[in-house]
């Protein structure tokens, strides 16, 4: 059953939301193993449920479960962010917008899921509360550092998660996981509640396993709000994810140079398969991209140093180590920096808004490859050695560094999952949306089948 | 601190920000420091000083 027809069954009480937060919990219990959970918060879920299922009329995620990465506000709960240290931080006071969007909307949240600590990483391998499993191959990684949400989903525990994005950790857990993220235009959601890690670089948004879940879902948390600042005041500009009558097939630019660079041969013909649906493709190159990618590498240690220095300062045995020597580096980063990475940030726009004459959308792969196994340290690129924690983000950290939209889909392909990232002009999420769902009537694009995982599997 | 930032200035920085680490953090301090500065050359090679600046992302 659809998530629509399932929030269509609860208005009519035919099935009511208490059952379907029930099995969504014993889900939870049932892929224990993988991790994806921090927190599983049933007593939370039963009541809210309940709640909804006074008066369901109008709701239009009624009874819809979900989970909320670790660094969403969560009122009477401290907000961990990943980390050990955070403990200590008082109780929410209220939730984070999102959450309370959510909320307000009818879905009910059930769990709390893992994430990098601070959000500093693309692997989920958090030293407190654990490394997140891949649901297609629990061996590898699921992504990060929304890896939880991401897993979550892939298991078919939520029909929803919400993730973050500073450099790429929604697209990448999406893209690990085999289903659709979207990082929407900077701006574009309120951040207010959200631990932040690099605030010039920092998004939120949604995961689902359809692209009517996104949409759906996208389309309650947009909105212009007080309590964040950076949050447009643009009204919602609702998406529909399904082909328009007036669609007209798009120009696309399939990114080369840096974007195709050590990719894995999969990963190459998973770019060709998506071209070879549309008649008006041509390459192009987003020149200056190299340069962006490792700005954004600057800019993110300069900005979560920064954030954390009082920490640093006072707990440094208490990070996990591999997030402590990235932010320690990062806090002996000369401020001259600082100023080259946004000369290199206004040079990119550019040269994106040049492209965007020439074509509607650009496609570039999400990640070199495929998931990497739990633990792995380095991966081959160009048949160099490079570590695996600081380079899942190569094709995703120069879109992200100038705030562009992008729709992350798992492409169908066979074996492990692969993704690709539609990317459309500031504020064009519309645009992504009707591409993908192009994309997905040709049969091209899908998310991975749910995996038959092992009940009560641990994993380890 | 030194140039590289690698070798008798790590300590010196650190020091500087009032930061006490154990010495066995220090390598992988050192490690992501030349991350860091490996990056900042790629991107310094491809702007000028006198550049104009983005103070705000606004796609």
């Amino acid at each position: 059953m659809t998530t629509p027809d399932r929030i269509r069954t609860v208005h009519s009480g035919a099935q009511p939301a208490l059952a379907w937060a029930s099995e969504a919990l014993d889900l939870a219990r049932q892929f224990e193993g993988l991790n994806s959970l921090r927190e599983v918060l049933a007593d939370d879920a039963m009541e809210a449920a309940s709640k909804v299922d006074l008066d369901p009329a109008g709701l239009p995620l009624a009874g819809m479960p979900f989970v909320a990465k670790d660094l969403f506000d969560i009122r009477g709960k401290p907000t961990l962010a990943g980390s050990k240290i955070n403990l200590q931080h008082a109780p929410a006071t209220q939730d984070a917008t999102l959450v309370a969007r959510m909320k307000a909307a009818g879905a009910v949240l059930i769990g709390i899921s893992n994430m990098d600590e601070y959000a500093y990483g693309f692997v989920t391998e958090n030293a407190h509360y654990g490394a997140t499993r891949n649901p297609h191959d629990p061996s590898r990684s699921a992504g990060g550092s929304s890896g939880g949400s991401a897993a979550a989903v892939a298991a078919g525990i939520v029909p929803v998660a919400l993730g973050s994005d500073t450099n790429g950790s929604i697209r990448v857990p999406a893209a690990f996981c085999g289903i659709y993220g979207l990082k929407p235009t900077f701006g574009r959601l309120s951040r207010a509640g959200s631990y932040p890690f690099a605030d010039s670089l920092d998004h939120v948004g949604p995961f689902a396993r359809t692209l009517t879940d996104l949409a759906l879902t996208y389309n309650l948390l947009q909105g212009p709000d007080p309590r964040d600042p950076s949050c447009t005041a643009k009204a919602p500009s609702l998406v529909a994810p399904d082909l328009e009558p007036s669609f007209v097939e798009p120009r696309i630019g399939i990114l080369d140079g840096w974007f195709q660079q050590g990719a894995t041969d999969a990963v190459l013909e998973s770019i060709e398969r998506i071209a070879m649906a549309f008649r008006c493709v041509k390459t192009v190159s987003l020149h200056g991209a190299e340069a962006a990618r490792s700005a954004a590498f600057c800019l993110t240690g300069i900005e979560g140093a920064s954030l954390h220095k009082d920490h640093l300062r006072e707990r440094a045995h208490d990070f996990d180590p591999a997030v402590r020597d990235r932010l320690l580096a990062g806090l002996m980063m000369p401020a001259h920096l600082l100023m080259q990475a946004r000369r290199v940030r206004q040079k990119l726009r550019q040269e994106a808004q040049r492209l965007f004459e020439e074509v509607d959308i650009l496609i570039a792969p999400v990640t070199p490859g495929a998931a990497p196994k739990i633990g792995e340290k380095t991966m081959l690129v160009d048949g160099r050695e490079i570590p695996v924690r600081a380079n899942l983000g190569l094709y995703t950290q120069p879109i992200s560094f100038i705030g562009l939209p992008v729709l992350a889909a798992p492409v169908c392909m066979p074996g492990l999952p692969i993704g690709i990232q539609l990317i459309a002009p500031g504020w064009a999420e519309d645009r992504l949306f009707q591409v993908a769902a192009f994309l997905e009537q040709a049969g091209r694009i899908g998310a991975k089948p749910i995996p038959a995982i092992k009940a009560g599997a641990s994993y380890s | 601190m030194t140039g590289n930032g690698t070798e008798t200035g790590l300590p010196g920085a650190l020091s500087y920000l009032n930061i006490e680490i154990a010495e066995e953090y220090l390598e992988g301090v050192k490690q992501n420091l030349q991350l860091f500065y490996h990056h900042a050359s790629i991107m310094e090679q491809s702007v000028r000083t006198d550049d104009p600046v983005a103070e705000y992302i606004i796609p």
